[in-house]
């Protein structure tokens, strides 16, 4: 069995790397790129702790192939750090109480990220439905959600931030 | 680490005829679209492989055509546009309501049309959609290209009219003229989950809002779409009120054979059936009395 190369944008920066077909992206973050807020919860493709952006659409990366996301741009918690939305987004889980264990946070705060830039002022449905894919079991979402309408009406930057110092190697 | 796939070769293909070549050549090799089916059966080696041809890089799989006659959908079109997708949540109601609630916000943004319809898991909600939609299928195969409508490209839980080294490349959905009204619902257990039961219904009005045709498709309940053909016969010319629907609310729960299963219970399922025929039906009424459609 052959291994192929990926070469994937991570976090703004190409990280090429030989692997094994059947690498999920989910172990290709966390193993090879040593970028950890992307965490293995379920592995399938129910919890969502493993959210991604690929293409700036949020994914599971335990249910991606790291084939699949050869060429294309890959963003993990650590690459929206210097987001001003993701910013936000971080103090208003702290103050609603949107976390409690943490464990899913960084999939909750990718996929409520990725509603607000889409749509700047979403009700309590469209919030709901948006984090359908993230399972937490501490806060009852009922904080979650709380922290995502106070962050309403804001807006993003249009483009993501170089962040390159955060690919570790 | 996450659960890992048994071992299997990977090619990209840039083009159908490519994915042909190399499924006719190796025997166990299997077709990844959006991988969203196919992974978690690798993951859990349900499933193990030779060889997997991944068409994600065949760009004008991904498309949506709009024509005089038909609306075309690539196989590699996500579940995700589809749903945001303005024109078909406007004409075909019932599409965009699958569409919406399959699986989660994330598995949509990776999930396909065609991955969807070539699993074949009776718990997917596109196959009675595009059932009730009368689409037809295009396949493509070793030098040639073949067209199937639904009743000939489902034969069961799982399984196809796709011979190995075919691909489904698109659907066309023919246009509905005039007045065309549709809806979909579904039983789950939880959000997301899949459907125990799930009703398509696509209604042709007259100008009278009587009932010309219609095709209303039962999934999930058997292992492939269900065309209600005593429904469809007793709602011909007809205006749907609430005399009607009881009397189909009846036709259904008398009429389907089921039996007991892990999920639910027969009792369970025939109501189940029943109700979602009756709410569908007047839902898609609704619509085109509301001028919606």
């Amino acid at each position: 069995m052959k291994n192929v190369k990926v070469n994937i944008k991570l976090n703004g920066r190409k990280f090429e790397r030989e692997v094994e077909p059947r690498t999920l992206l989910l172990d290709f973050v966390r193993e090879f790129a040593d970028l950890t807020a992307t965490h293995m919860g379920c592995d399938t493709s129910n919890c969502g702790a493993c959210t991604v952006l690929l293409d700036g659409k949020p994914v599971k990366s335990c249910t991606v192939l790291a084939v699949q996301a050869d060429d294309r741009e890959v963003r993990t918690l650590e690459g929206l750090g210097e987001e001003p939305l993701m910013k936000r987004l971080k103090e208003e889980f702290i103050e609603k109480h949107g976390l409690q264990c943490g464990f899913c946070t960084s999939g909750m705060l990718i996929s409520s990220y990725s509603l607000l830039r889409k749509k700047s002022d979403p009700n309590e449905k469209e919030i709901r439905e948006a984090i359908s894919g993230n399972i937490c079991r501490c806060t009852g979402y009922h904080g979650i959600v709380e922290a995502v309408k106070s962050v309403k009406g804001e807006t993003a930057r249009e483009k993501l931030p170089e962040s390159p110092e955060l690919v570790r190697r | 680490m996450g659960s890992t796939p048994g071992k299997f070769d990977y090619l990209k293909v840039s083009s159908i005829r490519d994915a042909v070549k190399a499924l006719s050549e190796v025997e166990n090799s299997k077709v990844l679209a959006g991988g969203q089916s196919l992974i978690p059966l690798l993951k859990t080696r349900i499933m193990t492989i030779d060889l997997l041809v991944d068409i994600g890089g065949i760009a004008a799989l991904d498309s949506f055509r709009e024509d005089n006659g038909f609306i075309e959908i690539g196989a590699s079109y996500k579940v995700g546009s589809l749903e945001e997708n303005r024109s078909v949540s406007k004409y075909i109601p019932a599409l965009h309501e699958a569409a919406a609630g399959i699986a989660d916000p994330l598995v949509r943004n990776m999930g396909t049309v065609g991955g969807n319809l070539s699993h074949a898991d009776p718990g997917n909600d596109l196959p009675p959609v595009m059932t009730a939609l009368d689409a037809e299928f295009v396949i493509s195969g070793n030098g040639n290209q073949r067209v199937e409508k639904s009743d000939k490209f489902f034969q069961g839980a799982f399984s196809t009219g796709l011979s190995h080294n075919e691909v489904l490349t698109a659907v066309r959905i023919p246009r509905n003229g005039g007045n065309a009204t549709s809806a979909f619902m579904k039983q789950a257990k939880s959000s997301g989950d899949f459907s125990l039961a799930s009703v398509a219904t696509v209604l042709h009005l007259d100008d009278d809002m009587n009932c010309l045709s219609s095709r209303t498709v039962l999934g999930s309940i058997f292992p492939r779409p269900y065309l209600m053909k005593s429904v469809d016969s007793h709602l011909q010319g007809k205006k749907i009120n609430t005399g009607l629907l009881k009397e189909i609310n009846n036709i259904v729960k008398n009429g389907i054979s089921v039996e007991s299963d892990f999920f639910a219970s027969a009792e369970y399922k025939r109501y189940i059936a029943s109700y979602l025929v009756t709410e569908a039906l007047a839902l898609a009424y609704k619509r085109a009395e509301a001028g919606l459609t």
